[in-house]
């Protein structure tokens, strides 16, 4: 057979006796060692590691164990999140190669203990918060929808690894937007899950109180078999949360569902002409799922951007500072600026940022109560060209585009949030929708982008570099 | 970033004090503050950070223009007992 496209279709062919983990990982392994000389989408691979697993997955499977759906499918890990087969360089030459060393982040354990076949460590951009640099060591990475594009970051590889059948699924951070980013880039589906949902113990941090772990994969469907593994508590993590995860019910039906459309803030002028119909069109599905749509705002909005970008980069500097001050040249430019943004803001200023956040979050607790979801856009345009965001300088500098980035607020407040593929611009670039609910909604979220899902097909569009000489 | 944001020389809401002088001062307070981090920034740094620094300045301002956050309690926790290591 083909091989299977989505995480939950590779699972139930692995149970029906269709595939073999062993199959699905050498078919992963060849895909990555055709286009990932383009695609710049793994820093280490381990590929004997994989094969010896996937055979480990075969066998279980074979004798009546069987982990769940996670069994024997091919993931990748970015970069930040340790991993015990390989060093973790948050692509940076100044991090202590031995940061991690021989462990596993918390999710990355649970990954391994749901069978997971992990193939390697994956692109990220230098601490999740710079750009690539075309003068350092590690690979560019390049969109798949047109190699002369951004994939997104800082989830990089991840999502243009997923996009391209690289895996099958695999894991990103996301501190102001950097799961939901590269997803809507690459044409696959990301979720931030709620803040301490998955423990990030084990991850090198950006922002502590903001960084949030999560799954990238084709479907919304598969986004919610992953999370089943990594959820739960971690004494590791004093963020990790408590708090019970129930799948949710894949029935296709939106009935009684309030789902409030933001628009406010979201269309500039100057976004891609594609987006508002596109937008549009997915409210009318949404709507004709059976959802009620509402129209609001989110309050708070320009305050809680700025909340999140005083709070990311002062806990930065904190991490950073003894680091800058001795290797400021080892750093990537842009990583330089982002962190030195934390000297910009006064200890008072953090303390109000927070007291910022917290009448943010109850605020939108209580229009919560009044609508399920919030739809909106993850991005104002398709994947920007390199040249168009590198400076007279040569650096690479997304600053001006990230107008067009409406995933900060999100993480400010902590609130789970889904992005899914739902267009695409007139060069064929894709556009995404946002799904977010209230603080542990996910399993509402995830049921309607899977209702979303199962009645269009944006989530599996495949492109074209990748659909050469595959036989899907 | 991925993790950037919405505020700074690239965005369209100019705020009232983006001003050349505005900007001027701002090169020597903002050398000030990254000096006083230890933060060993050249001209490239300094000239963006400088120009950025307009915005995010009326961007904090804005924080604390937010009645509702006038009595509200931080988002920050310190829970006694040490939690595991990391």
């Amino acid at each position: 057979m083909p091989t299977p496209l989505t995480l939950t279709e590779a699972a139930a062919a692995l149970r029906a006796g269709a595939v073999t983990s062993v199959r699905l990982t050498e078919d992963a392994l060849a895909t990555a060692d055709r286009l990932d000389g383009t695609l710049g989408a793994y820093l280490a691979r381990f590929d004997e590691y994989a094969l010896a697993r996937a055979e480990q997955a075969d066998r279980e499977l074979a004798a009546g164990t069987d982990r769940g759906p996670l069994h024997g499918i091919p993931f990748g890990v970015k970069d930040v999140i340790a991993m015990a087969e390989g060093p973790t360089t948050a692509q940076s030459t100044v991090l202590d190669p031995q940061w991690g060393a021989g462990r596993d982040a918390t999710a990355v354990a649970r990954l391994k203990a749901a069978g997971a076949v992990i193939t390697g460590k994956l692109s990220t951009m230098e601490f999740a918060c710079g750009m690539p640099d075309p003068s350092g060591p590690f690979p560019i990475p390049r969109n798949p929808w047109d190699t002369a594009a951004w994939p997104g970051g800082s989830s990089s590889g991840t999502a243009s690894g997923v996009a391209t059948g690289m895996f099958l699924a695999g894991l990103g951070t996301d501190t102001a937007g950097s799961i939901r980013i590269p997803a809507g880039f690459c044409g696959v589906t990301g979720l931030m899950p709620t803040f301490g949902r998955v423990p990030k113990s084990g991850v090198v941090p950006l922002g502590y109180s903001l960084d949030h772990v999560g799954p990238l994969a084709r479907s919304a469907r598969d986004c919610a078999a992953v999370l089943a593994a990594i959820a739960g508590p971690d004494p590791a993590d004093p963020d990790a949360v408590d708090v019970a995860y129930t799948a949710p019910e894949f029935d296709g039906t939106l009935d009684g569902v309030r789902i409030g459309v933001v628009r406010e803030n979201h269309f500039p002028d100057d976004a891609d002409p594609a987006l508002a119909p596109a937008f549009d069109e997915a409210l009318r599905v949404l709507a004709g799922l059976g959802a009620t749509l509402v129209e609001v705002s989110l309050p708070y909005w320009a305050e809680t951007i700025t909340a999140n970008y005083v709070t990311m980069s002062a806990e930065a500097l904190a991490y950073h500072r003894a680091g800058l001050a001795a290797r400021w040249d080892d750093y990537v430019p842009s990583t330089r600026l982002a962190l030195a943004r934390g000297a910009l803001a006064t200890g008072a200023d953090y303390v109000q940022a927070q007291r910022v956040r917290r009448v943010a979050q109850q605020a939108l607790a209580r229009l919560f109560d009044d609508v399920d979801l919030i739809a909106a856009p993850t991005l104002g345009i398709g994947a920007p060209r390199y040249d168009d965001i590198t400076d007279a300088a040569g650096n690479i500098n997304v600053d001006a585009a990230s107008r067009f980035f409406f995933t900060p607020y999100w993480d400010a407040v902590g609130n789970p949030v889904l992005a899914a593929p739902m267009g695409a611009t007139a060069a064929g670039l894709p556009l995404s929708l946002q799904l977010a609910g209230p603080a542990f909604g996910e399993a509402g979220i995830l049921r309607a982008a899977d209702a979303y899902q199962g009645v269009t097909d944006w989530h599996l569009r495949v492109p074209a570099l990748a659909a050469q000489g595959d036989d899907r | 970033m991925t993790e950037t944001a919405p505020t700074g020389p690239g965005t369209d809401d100019t705020p009232a004090d983006a001003t050349a002088d505005a900007t001027g001062d701002a090169t020597a307070d903002v050398a000030a503050m990254l000096g006083r981090s230890g933060l060993p920034a050249g001209p490239y740094e300094l000239a963006y950070l400088a120009a950025e620094y307009p915005y995010l300045k009326a961007g904090i301002d804005m924080l604390y223009a937010v009645d509702a956050a006038k009595d509200a309690d931080p988002a920050l926790r310190f829970r006694a007992g040490a939690p595991a290591a990391r």
